[in-house]
């Protein structure tokens, strides 16, 4: 069985910001709403300076926090790792949001247009007013993967910093990058067992 | 992807910034572009966009966009001023302009300009202009232009790129290359990622710790304004410390084995004027192109009856005065990282060394130095930046695997580089390029201005454009007898891009005429009388998206000729490329003849391709014509097959031509020093001898502070920008979705500032800020306190302070870094019109 799962190469990122925004018009989500988020950290004093960039958006847990907490059965686990949400079945407890660890489920509230004076032809296809008191987050973009595509932040991550693949085949690219580049999972110490390694 | 039915898919090309980089796929459905994706299967990027390509499709649905015509009916023009605009007729549009350029035309047609920074379109830039007898404002240029002239002569090009594939050791200077910065932003990130896996080693010089610079092996602050002094500090370590100079290349290829008197100039052969050379082998000067390969780098001897040295050996003495411990004192680097970053650099050269590629034997210099804008705007900005630039050609590295090679350099097709009677190389441009930028050498011969932008005082120089609000300030001071009547300005915001919107506002104001493309209401918009939509490059086509001077990877790679097509339809049937509408204009105002006669010219159209001047042909027409004459296919190639994209093989003499090249590059500049002979006669004809400084027209590359190295009265701190890979054009700061992005970054919009300085001045991370230059100009921000600024400076991005009022987004999101520039000659460098970016600001809290 298929396990799904992508590698962040944290030396080849450079916090350009192209997985943020190619997720953000993947999903089409409002204002203020990213499923996909590059964190920046600055370390170090004057000269001695170094910035580096963390990707961080749903881990895809093998253990969801937010599956085993929202009151309305919101989030699944599919059998390929994937963990998949259905807006229709959410009330807003926004649970999920307290008990996901990594900050990775968006909740939309009310939704503002990008430009001032109302919503553009983009925002009315994207229709987030009927998502409105609903959570969201990364689908690894299932619906691509059923095309035998990869994530739309893979595909476009200009410095190949990101892979995806099986975690259960040894042989993939992404199991032999977290074997030779010993590849970790964010807090590990949870017991969550991400989907999502980081490579030092 | 989407398989919907009713969703298209179209491939083009992008255009978020001037690189022209990526090939795309756009999803359409009922003519609204919902998203556009990298195109697997185009080079360079090969499935690869950035940030700003992503967002994209939010800027042609820009609920500001300008839909008809629209002329202004408040005569009072100003930052801010609402021109109160009142929706005209396409047909009364043209009874206005018409009638004026007819009148220019007859009067005198140097009373029109054409402004524009268009790369797509420039290849109509200079037909258009000469068509009408117009003259060229470079717009954009003000900070950017000035390392295409070393660039010219060391790489041959008007721009150039790290050979990514096979550096092993990378000094950026002043630029963020490979970082979604610089001329191939986005094919660049992946080669460089792809060198660090392997081990190149990168250093970032830079008084910011940028992206870059933060994820760089190591950042190297330096003072503003300081680094030609480390340039020649660098050479002086290479050559009288280290030995780590390409001997063998410096007598081969250079001018650095010509015999120089004690006037300076070449000792010449007295009957056939060529430069002389010393032979070892033959003991003897001979002409530099009949010598062994033995020729004195050093030593005196005596020729003529004078006596004389290889230029070489002048500039190795001469940069002995640029010493580490003086360097040091200056940039703020230690003497130790200077000392090991020059050695690091110089063996990581491996000078010497060859490679064999495609069976070929060819030089090795994994070495690559590559700067830009960051260096280059300085009151002695041509000494400095090819202080810089020589490095490279010091270790043989220009144009060769490994090091830095120009773009589009060699293309036998069409052009290569060939040399001149000195066997100085001449780089190929003049074949290719079509509007108002021209070689750094040779020597252009000296007059007295005829237009703006002053450039016949600019004899060694590409452009000079820095120089149009200069004499636009003062017309007459230049000799120029006429006023500038009618300006056609499109994508460029001279408000907004150039210096103080309020000095440059008061400036345009003398222009009777301003003729304004917009695709939205932007500063330079709000100066105009009469405003005409634009189309957007996801509406219109581009049969020559990446013009050969740029835009197409170095090395091995094939070359790749881009075609923009629309992605969707302009929100009117009215609106068109502004080039279309220029051509319109050009039909009735009769002067199609003349703009076809000079497209025939510049574009060098074989005689089976070029125009009847008689007949009127289309963009369209026109573009397939310059397709079929330089490529051998027309726009049918593109559109029966639905690519973006024409690919021809790259030989190996074209991926890397340094070997192949006729000439020897310019080390010693001797045709400086007789340029400058030739423009102090001007000069002092024209009375201008104590605004116009001639003293950098020397052989020999000098550092000297600039006029605000020191602490001008109380402005005590120096003001730098940077730039992100989420901005590039005033146009990314009106885009909400760029916009959130950026402030994802917690310094982006800020005014940055150490915190030791911040501490010094009673200012907290967050408190809103004023930053007053020298200038008397102010700009405001929020303190964003960083150990990533050298504590001497305060950092503003290079597009933040949007003022515009015709643009909601955007408006007031940090401080604008070019409101704090005024203009004076005093802070320019006359070489070239870069105007000096090292000044100094105070700050205080708001």
């Amino acid at each position: 069985m298929i396990r799904w799962g992508m590698t962040i190469d944290l030396k080849r990122c450079i916090g350009c910001q192209s997985c943020s925004m190619a997720c953000k018009m993947k999903n089409g989500t409002p204002p203020g709403i990213f499923y996909r988020k590059v964190m920046e950290k600055v370390t170090g004093k004057y000269p001695t300076v170094r910035r580096s960039y963390i990707p961080i958006s749903c881990m895809h847990c093998s253990d969801p926090p937010c599956a085993r907490n929202c009151p309305t059965g919101v989030f699944y686990k599919r059998e390929d790792g994937i963990v998949m949400y259905d807006s229709s079945k959410c009330y807003g407890a926004k649970v999920c949001r307290m008990a996901c660890p990594y900050d990775a489920i968006s909740f939309i509230d009310k939704v503002e247009s990008y430009y001032p004076g109302g919503f553009t032809p983009i925002e009315k296809i994207w229709d987030n007013q009927s998502r409105e008191g609903t959570a969201g987050k990364c689908d690894f973009c299932a619906d691509r993967i059923a095309e035998g595509l990869k994530p739309s932040c893979v595909k476009t991550c200009p410095t190949d910093a990101l892979k995806f693949g099986d975690l259960n085949d040894v042989n993939s690219e992404v199991s032999r990058l977290i074997l030779t580049r010993d590849g970790y999972q964010l807090h590990a110490d949870l017991g969550t067992n991400p989907s999502v390694y980081y490579l030092p | 992807m989407n398989t919907q039915d009713d969703v298209k898919q179209i491939k083009s090309v992008c255009y978020m910034c001037q690189g022209n980089d990526s090939g795309i796929i756009g999803y359409v459905k009922d003519n609204v572009l919902l998203r556009v994706e990298g195109d697997p299967e185009s080079p360079p990027c090969y499935g690869k966009i950035c940030v700003k390509s992503q967002s994209s499709p939010f800027v042609p649905i820009n609920p500001n966009r300008v839909l008809k015509p629209m002329i202004r009916t408040n005569p009072e023009k100003g930052v801010g001023i609402d021109p109160k605009w009142k929706e005209i007729s396409w047909e009364e549009a043209y009874d206005i302009i018409i009638p004026k350029i007819k009148k220019i035309r007859e009067e005198n047609p140097l009373k029109m300009v054409i402004n524009t920074f268009d790369y797509p379109s420039l290849h109509f830039a200079g037909p258009l202009m000469l068509g009408f007898g117009a003259q060229f404002y470079f717009g954009g240029a003000t900070w950017c232009g000035w390392y295409h002239n070393p660039c010219y002569q060391y790489h041959l090009s008007f721009f150039r790129e790290a050979d990514y594939e096979r550096c092993n050791y990378l000094l950026l200077w002043g630029t963020q290359s490979g970082h979604i910065i610089d001329a191939l932003p986005v094919s660049s990130a992946k080669k460089l990622a792809d060198a660090r896996e392997r081990g190149c080693k990168v250093v970032v010089i830079d008084p910011i710790c940028t992206p870059c610079a933060g994820r760089a092996d190591e950042w190297v602050p330096i003072k503003p304004g300081t680094d030609g002094m480390l340039g020649l500090c660098f050479i002086n370590l290479l050559i009288n410390d280290y030995g780590l100079y390409d001997k063998e290349f410096i007598k081969t290829k250079t001018n650095g084995p010509y015999l120089v008197g004690a006037d300076e100039l070449y000792i010449r052969d007295q009957e056939t004027n060529k430069p002389l050379v010393w032979d070892e082998d033959k003991n003897e000067a001979v002409h530099f192109d009949q010598a062994s390969g033995n020729l004195a780098l050093t030593g005196k001897f005596t020729v003529n009856g004078q006596e004389c040295h290889p230029s070489f050996e002048l500039i190795r003495n001469h940069v002995k005065k640029y010493t580490v411990e003086k360097t040091a004192e200056i940039t703020t680097i230690p003497a130790e990282t200077i000392r090991r970053i020059v050695k690091e650099y110089g063996e990581a050269a491996r000078i010497g060394s060859t490679i064999v590629i495609d069976g070929q034997e060819l030089p090795y210099r994994p070495a690559t130095l590559l700067t830009g804008k960051g260096t280059a705007n300085h009151r002695r900005s041509m000494h400095t930046i090819f202080a810089i630039e020589m490095i490279n050609v010091l270790i043989g590295g220009v144009n060769v695997p490994g090091g830095v090679l120009g773009i589009g350099t060699s293309y036998k097709k069409r052009w290569s580089v060939t040399a001149d009677e000195d066997g100085i190389n001449l780089s190929p441009n003049s074949t290719y390029w079509h509007f108002g930028a021209f070689d750094s050498y040779p020597a252009r011969p000296v007059n007295r201005p005829s237009t703006y932008n002053l450039f016949e005082l600019t004899p060694c120089n590409s452009f000079s454009d820095n120089f149009f609000p200069i004499a636009l300030s003062d017309p007459r001071k230049f000799g120029l007898d006429y006023d500038i009547e009618f300006m056609v300005t499109s994508h460029t915001n001279p408000m907004s891009g150039y210096i103080s919107p309020f000095l440059m506002g008061e400036l345009l104001k003398k222009i009777k005429f301003i003729l304004g493309f917009a695709t939205e209401k932007n500063e330079g918009t709000e100066m105009c009388d009469l405003v005409l939509p634009n189309a957007h490059w996801t509406e219109r086509y581009d049969p020559m998206a990446n013009m050969p001077f740029k835009f197409q990877t170095v090395g091995e790679s094939d070359w790749y000729w881009f075609f923009r097509r629309p992605l969707i339809k302009p929100p009117d049937p009215s609106i068109k490329h502004w080039v279309e509408i220029m051509l319109e204009i050009v039909e009735r105002a009769g002067c199609t003849p003349d703009v076809l006669n000079w497209s025939n010219i510049l574009w060098s159209l074989k005689p089976e391709n070029a125009f009847d001047p008689e007949k009127k042909y289309t963009f369209m027409e026109m573009n397939d014509a310059y397709i079929k004459d330089r490529h051998g296919i027309g726009i049918d190639y593109y559109e029966k097959s639905g690519t973006q994209v024409f690919r021809e093989k790259k030989s190996i003499d074209e991926a890397y031509p340094g070997p192949f090249v006729p000439g020897r590059y310019n080390i010693y500049m001797e045709y400086w020093k007789r340029a400058g002979e030739d423009l102090r006669r001007v000069i002092k004809e024209m009375g201008l001898e104590k605004e116009w400084d001639t003293d950098d027209y020397k052989p020999l590359l000098d550092w000297e502070p600039g006029p605000s190295f020191n602490p001008v009265n109380d402005y005590d701190l120096h003001v730098v920008n940077y730039k992100a890979a989420c901005h590039t054009f005033t146009h990314t700061m009106v885009n909400p979705l760029t916009l959130e992005i950026g402030h994802t970054y917690p310094w982006l919009y800020g005014a940055m500032i150490h915190p030791a300085m911040a501490k010094k001045k009673g200012i907290k991370d967050g408190d809103p800020i004023w930053i007053e230059s020298e200038y008397g100009y102010r700009t405001k921000g929020n303190a964003s306190l960083t150990e990533g600024i050298h504590p001497d400076c305060i950092g503003v991005m290079g597009l933040g302070g949007r003022l515009t009022h015709g643009e909601p987004v955007g408006r007031g999101v940090g401080p604008h870094w070019n409101s704090l520039f005024g203009q004076d000659l005093s802070k320019m460098d006359k070489m070239n019109s870069s105007l000096d970016s090292a000044i100094r600001v105070k700050i205080y809290k708001v």
